[in-house]
């Protein structure tokens, strides 16, 4: 156990103090900000205000138009063909052409310029021409505006309850879901590769013997295996604290910003606020009714169970190569059930109670990710226990399996190792 | 008194014999030369000796010492040489010495008592890619002895050194022959065997072929050959005593002796003569003569 613990020690404490792991770390939450960020610069900088000239015929439409922070409607006299050649000298963008329409097929509306409009642009712009035909139309048969806006105004939502009156709820279980299962996937790949290229490192440095004439071969393993995990426990933890920070931050910087663009073109001002308000609310509650203890131990346990039993199987792997090129075909056999496993959940996630559910949740090299989405969704109590018990047994099992083929391989050197020459390292003692 | 002992010990690799029913002791304070050409099965035997490997049969035993903790107490350097390369060396060495079971303070007070004996002091921080290779075999050769083992096993030590380097740590070798320590030592360079080793085994294909003193082995196979060097005329030789072989040098004369006389003889049919003896050596058969002689005829006999 000491030497597991110096060798753990070791391969966490090089990691951790690499300015590459700094910079990463660093960098992740950084780039959250970023993406969280940039759909609202990019609003607010990439909207240079429009200025349309419109053409309405019927000189109906356009009074009802309500100009935003970008884009301007000016009305204008002139005949469609003056204006097509002279708005750029008038200071337009670009003109619209409304002819006179039939409202009950509403055709014919044109915009003449040498640039384009733009998605949202040009949805806003369908949007209150769309409004203003819905006000004739509605006018048309006869009913006031005031109580057809009553009456149209529904919102259902199904709330989903257990026998016992718990809340359930299917959107915030298939967020996180998918979530946690896209997690369990990237945990796996990125510190699974960590475990090979520091086995790789070892092997082809030539330390191991060194190391080995000091340690067993399974505690070098456990020790890497160990200390890498703890880099990426580390690591997720600086993570969670970091969004948790740049939430509450994006929070206040959002809700200033979501203020001032949503009276201006683009999504915010589809969506009428009382309607965003209901949506958060419904949120919050629906992420209440999970069982959020249970998920929380859930993920730090398969957290850990998957990736111990990657890590190992990756290890052993990559003991038997000789060259990072032919690391790529050894590892393929170990990226295969992660990436099924991936489109299990996404199937799951369709559907949480089918037979391949249950199956796919049991089964060690699959429940790390398929597991914590169905515990999101409920799960019998039975069926947790049996797929932690599969996995606490699976991963004993897999680095017993995995500390065969390393002490095996991680001597050898020079030739090519087939997958038949592993199996009989597996067999034989 | 032997410290090691290697009994009858075999190991396979799938349908190949890699160490074939081998037997030595290795004495204290000796140094032991392992001889053999590549692939005789050397490394396999000091993989077992230091536990990295278990033989399929045979006993190894290092006296004093449980088989398991056996590594503990033993010094292993490989022939293919290797460190951490992004790694300070004061860090790397203190960890190797922990893996040895040295606290600590310990290894920090023996690294920093090698780190004066080669004049290294200000290495501690220096990462071992920014070495160049001599300087990484002198970090090599002291973490392989940092946790003062009794059994030093050292596979083609002096391989990449140049002529001071080398020279430093044969020093060192024979400083810890003097302190106690025992050394095994493997290679196929003969001239640096005879200069250091006591005693040898000579492997091959798996199995000793010949083993003992290295002053014994060459009495043992001398030819009873004599080099005279001499000034003067030489007076009518007898050649009932020995037989003139062609030597290569002027003024020296290399004779075989024929059985039934004694070397004297040849001298006394010298001494009373015009010709003037300067130097009268036996030539012994050197460890490279009795290394390609009995590997060849093992391989022979073998095949």
């Amino acid at each position: 156990m000491k030497k597991i613990g110096l060798i753990f020690l070791r391969e966490y404490l090089t990691r951790v103090k690499k300015k590459s792991f700094i910079i990463i770390t660093l960098l992740v939450p950084l780039g959250f900000i970023i993406l969280m960020l940039f759909p609202i610069l990019i609003q607010n900088v990439s909207s240079d205000s429009l200025r349309i000239a419109v053409v309405d015929e019927s000189e109906k439409y356009v009074k009802g138009f309500k100009d935003s922070k970008t884009l301007y409607f000016k009305k204008t006299k002139k005949s469609l063909e003056d204006i097509k050649n002279t708005y750029a000298e008038e200071n337009f963008d670009g003109v619209l052409h409304i002819p006179e329409l039939n409202i009950n097929n509403p055709k014919g509306v044109s915009y003449y310029s040498d640039k384009l409009l733009g998605m949202s642009t040009k949805m806003h712009i369908q949007k209150e021409l769309e409004q203003e035909i819905r006000k004739e139309r509605i006018a048309e048969i006869g009913v006031d505006e005031k109580a057809y806006k009553k009456a149209s105004k529904v919102n259902i939502d199904i709330k989903e309850m257990k026998q016992d009156g718990e809340k359930a709820s299917t959107g915030a279980a298939t967020g996180i879901g998918f979530m946690m299962g896209f997690i369990m996937y990237f945990v796996i790949f990125i510190y699974g590769s960590m475990v090979m290229r520091g086995v790789m490192e070892e092997k082809t440095n030539r330390i191991v013997e060194v190391i080995l004439s000091s340690v067993r071969p399974f505690q070098l393993m456990m020790g890497k295996i160990l200390g890498i995990g703890a880099v990426g426990v580390t690591q997720f933890f600086i993570w969670i604290v970091a969004l948790f920070f740049i939430n509450i931050l994006m929070t206040v910087v959002i809700g200033v910003s979501v203020d001032t663009t949503s009276i201006s073109a683009g999504a915010a001002s589809q969506q009428d606020p009382e309607l965003v308000m209901d949506i958060m609310e419904g949120f919050q509650e629906q992420l209440s009714s999970l069982p959020m203890g249970l998920l929380m131990f859930s993920f730090v346990f398969y957290f850990v169970g998957g990736y111990v039993v990657y890590a190992a199987l990756f290890a052993s792997l990559s003991a038997a190569v000789n060259e990072e090129a032919d690391a790529q075909v050894l590892t393929l056999p170990i990226s295969i059930p992660v990436i099924i496993s991936f489109f299990i959940l996404m199937a799951i996630l369709e559907n949480p109670n089918t037979g391949l559910a249950f199956w796919s949740s049991i089964f060690p090299l699959s429940s790390p990710i398929i597991m914590p989405a169905r515990i999101a969704f409920g799960v019998p109590i039975w069926q947790v226990i049996l797929s932690m018990a599969c996995l606490v047994i699976g991963g004993i099992f897999t680095v017993w399996l995995a500390a065969r083929i390393y002490r095996v391989g991680i001597l050898m050197y020079g030739k090519k190792v087939s997958f038949r020459e592993i199996g009989k390292w597996m067999l034989k003692g | 008194m032997s410290l090691l002992v290697v009994d009858n010990v075999v190991k396979r690799f799938d349908k190949n014999m890699a160490v074939d029913h081998i037997s030595f002791t290795l004495p204290e304070k000796t140094i032991f030369g392992l001889l053999g050409p590549n692939g005789a099965g050397k490394s396999t035997l000091i993989r077992m000796i230091t536990n990295i490997i278990y033989q399929d049969s045979g006993q190894i035993t290092l006296k004093g010492v449980k088989a398991s903790e056996r590594n503990m107490f033993i010094g292993y350097m490989p022939e293919e040489r290797g460190l951490y390369k992004k790694m300070k060396v004061g860090e790397q060495l203190m960890y190797l010495g922990q893996l040895k079971n040295l606290s600590s303070k310990q290894a920090k007070e023996r690294i920093n008592h090698w780190f004066e004996k080669f004049g290294i002091e200000d290495w501690w921080n220096k990462k071992v890619e920014e070495l160049s290779k001599g300087m990484q075999q002198k970090i090599q050769f002291i973490s392989t002895v940092l946790h003062d083992p009794k059994l030093i096993i050292l596979d083609e030590p002096f391989s990449g050194l140049d002529p001071i380097n080398a020279n430093l740590i044969k020093d060192q070798i024979f400083d810890l022959k003097q302190q106690g320590a025992t050394i095994l030592f493997s290679t196929h360079r003969m001239e640096q065997v005879e200069e250091i080793c006591e005693q040898i085994a000579l492997i091959n294909k798996g199995k000793i072929i010949l083993q003992g003193e290295v002053n014994a082995l060459k009495q043992q196979f001398k030819e009873n050959k004599f080099l005279i060097e001499y000034e003067g005329e030489l007076p009518e030789l007898r050649e009932d005593i020995f037989e003139v072989l062609p030597s290569e040098k002027p003024k020296t004369l290399l004779l075989s002796l024929q059985a039934g006389y004694r070397p004297n003889d040849i001298l006394e049919s010298l001494l009373h003569q015009q010709v003037e003896v300067h130097a009268f050596n036996e030539i012994l058969p050197s460890l490279n003569e009795l290394f390609i002689n009995q590997v060849s005829a093992s391989t022979v006999v073998t095949s």
